[in-house]
């Protein structure tokens, strides 16, 4: 099968209400791609992004996977001054920085946060 | 007197009823989860408990809390102290619903499309319950992973509303449970190991509760 990997800089849609971006992540999910986003979604936007995709569960579409990474994680092992920069730039621009990957549960079986990346095992 | 000095007397007055007689706090108390941790079979114990009544069916097969579920009025005791807690059992949160896992479960093709169906507004329906929450309990299941983005989702959606919360490690008869997991991913919350299906440390997790109502605004 052929998986189609999708990098969504967040910059790129921003500025978009919550429920369009919703919507666009959820369509790009539907075409059967794995989307990664250089961004952690808040709570409030994860848990409209799960009942926006239980709006849209059907027999083709049974919804989606999810894992995030935060930039803690990332950088648990990296040196005092990587550390120090990653806090730095977080306190400057008060982005929540992370990575954030979705996909289609119909081709994804699990996403498994590992210490510091994301594992992807298709069906 | 004026009408603020009446009310003034009064909520002294019930104040120094409950510092003399016990006090009696009222709040809902909701039960979260992945499905198939375990909140059905916890909801059935505490209300068995102090009811003396089931909340709900609990079975194998996932999603099978498809609707929320509200027992009114449990009263627990101890010592003095009382509470008044409405319990809501959610049906089970996750990213997706496929009808073909329940044909594994030998339900009939027409039936996992409806169970299907119906799992999916039954997880719109927790989520939205979650603004109606005084306080609640994140049930996991103490022998997988806890590390995952739907414990990760509820509990920060129950941070952003300030929520009390209790995170309840199940399945702790089962021999690969490790409770200590639970806590290291999750080290902010006070985590209580149980067995539902066992009734064991059900003494600590409403110590627990007691602890957790006084956050309760």
């Amino acid at each position: 099968m052929r998986l189609s990997l999708d990098f969504m800089p967040i910059d790129k849609i921003k500025n978009a209400p919550m429920d369009k971006r919703i919507e666009l992540i959820i369509s790009k999910v539907k075409e059967d791609k794995i989307i990664v986003f250089n961004t952690l979604f808040k709570p409030e936007e994860e848990a409209v992004l799960i009942k926006k995709t239980m709006e849209n569960v059907n027999k083709r579409f049974p919804g989606i996977e999810i894992c995030s990474l935060s930039n803690n994680d990332l950088i648990k092992n990296a040196s005092l001054l990587t550390k120090l920069r990653s806090f730095m730039v977080k306190l400057l621009t008060g982005s929540n920085q992370g990575i954030t990957v979705i996909g289609p549960a119909k081709i994804i079986k699990k996403l498994k946060r590992e210490p510091d990346s994301i594992s992807l095992l298709t069906k | 007197m004026n009408k603020f000095g009446r009310l003034s007397s009064l909520f002294l007055l019930k104040r120094l009823v409950g510092l003399l007689f016990g006090s009696k706090k009222k709040f809902r108390l909701g039960i979260y989860g992945p499905p198939n941790v375990g909140k059905t079979s916890i909801a059935n114990k505490i209300s068995v408990d102090w009811l003396g009544k089931e909340v709900g069916v609990v079975s194998d097969v996932p999603h099978e809390t498809r609707e929320v579920q509200e027992v009114e009025h449990l009263r627990l005791k101890e010592g003095s102290k009382e509470l008044d807690i409405n319990l809501i059992d959610t049906p089970g949160i996750s990213t997706k619903v496929d009808y073909e896992d329940f044909l594994k479960y030998k339900l009939k093709r027409k039936d996992a499309k409806k169970r299907a169906m119906e799992a999916t507004k039954g997880i719109i329906e927790a989520i939205k319950w979650l603004d109606e929450m005084d306080a609640v309990l994140t049930v996991m299941d103490s022998t997988i992973d806890p590390y995952t983005q739907v414990n990760i989702t509820i509990l920060g959606n129950l941070e952003v509303r300030k929520i009390p919360v209790l995170v309840v490690a199940n399945k702790t008869d089962l021999k690969n449970s490790k409770v200590q997991r639970i806590k290291n991913a999750f080290p902010q919350y006070k985590v209580v190991g149980v067995s539902a299906k066992n009734g064991d440390n059900f003494t600590e997790l409403y110590e627990a509760i007691f602890k957790l109502s006084k956050k309760v605004k």
